[in-house]
């Protein structure tokens, strides 16, 4: 079995989210039942951009950032590229079905429809607009 | 542990491995024990996914507290993509 990650539940092991508590039990029950955990290629950039932010903001040291990528490299995540040609209409219609202006998000709920399974996040807006059109996001509260 | 092999290269070689090491931004040393590997076929050890987890989270509590959500909103509109 396979499950797609969005990037607030690895977000959340690195910081003191509310949720993390909730996210950290997903992520270890999915490890120790031999869960293949999925993300679309993006997902790194979108970890390093925090990563940056926290330093910029004081909140993490630099050096702490050295420490952090093994770990979640650790974590194993099978990263999808973006195929131009197969993926890219059917990205533009999810976003456009959850009435978006930008696709990144519309990205996950692609790969896991490709993995036929759904995508895990934190993200109650859009998990909530995405149970409204039928698309396969599950919310972690 | 580390054990130490001194390998003899002809001036060549080491011309070569330097000018690649200093490409990659590492020492000509580490570049040589990464070829080492490679060519030996042996992966670096994975690490354990569940304590990866659990020390993310340790050192998570050492910071202030803070919205994931936000933040992995905050990186997507910074990579010009998020609506």
């Amino acid at each position: 079995m396979s499950v797609v990650v969005d990037a607030s539940l690895i977000v959340a092991l690195v910081v003191a989210d509310e949720r993390q508590a909730a996210a950290e039990a997903h992520l270890q029950g999915w490890v120790e039942s031999g869960e293949d955990l999925h993300a679309p290629g993006v997902l790194p950039y979108e970890v390093a951009n925090v990563l940056a932010r926290l330093v910029f903001d004081g909140d993490l040291e630099a050096d702490g950032i050295a420490d952090t990528w093994p770990d979640v490299a650790a974590l194993d995540v099978v990263l999808h590229p973006f195929d131009l040609t197969q993926d890219g209409s059917a990205v533009a219609a999810i976003t456009t079905r959850l009435r978006r202006r930008h696709a990144t998000d519309s990205t996950y709920i692609h790969l896991a429809q490709q993995l036929d399974t759904a995508l895990w996040t934190l993200d109650g807006p859009l998990a909530r607009n995405a149970a409204d059109v039928g698309l396969p996001v599950k919310l972690i509260t | 542990m580390t054990r130490a092999v001194t390998v003899r290269l002809d001036e060549a070689d080491h011309a070569a491995l330097a000018r690649q090491a200093d490409q990659l931004r590492v020492s000509p040393g580490t570049l040589a024990r990464m070829l080492v590997h490679a060519g030996l076929g042996e992966d670096v050890p994975a690490r354990d996914a569940r304590a990866a987890i659990a020390q993310l989270v340790r050192r998570s509590q050492q910071r202030p507290a803070a919205d994931a959500v936000t933040l992995v909103n905050d990186a997507r509109a910074a990579l010009g993509s998020h609506g």
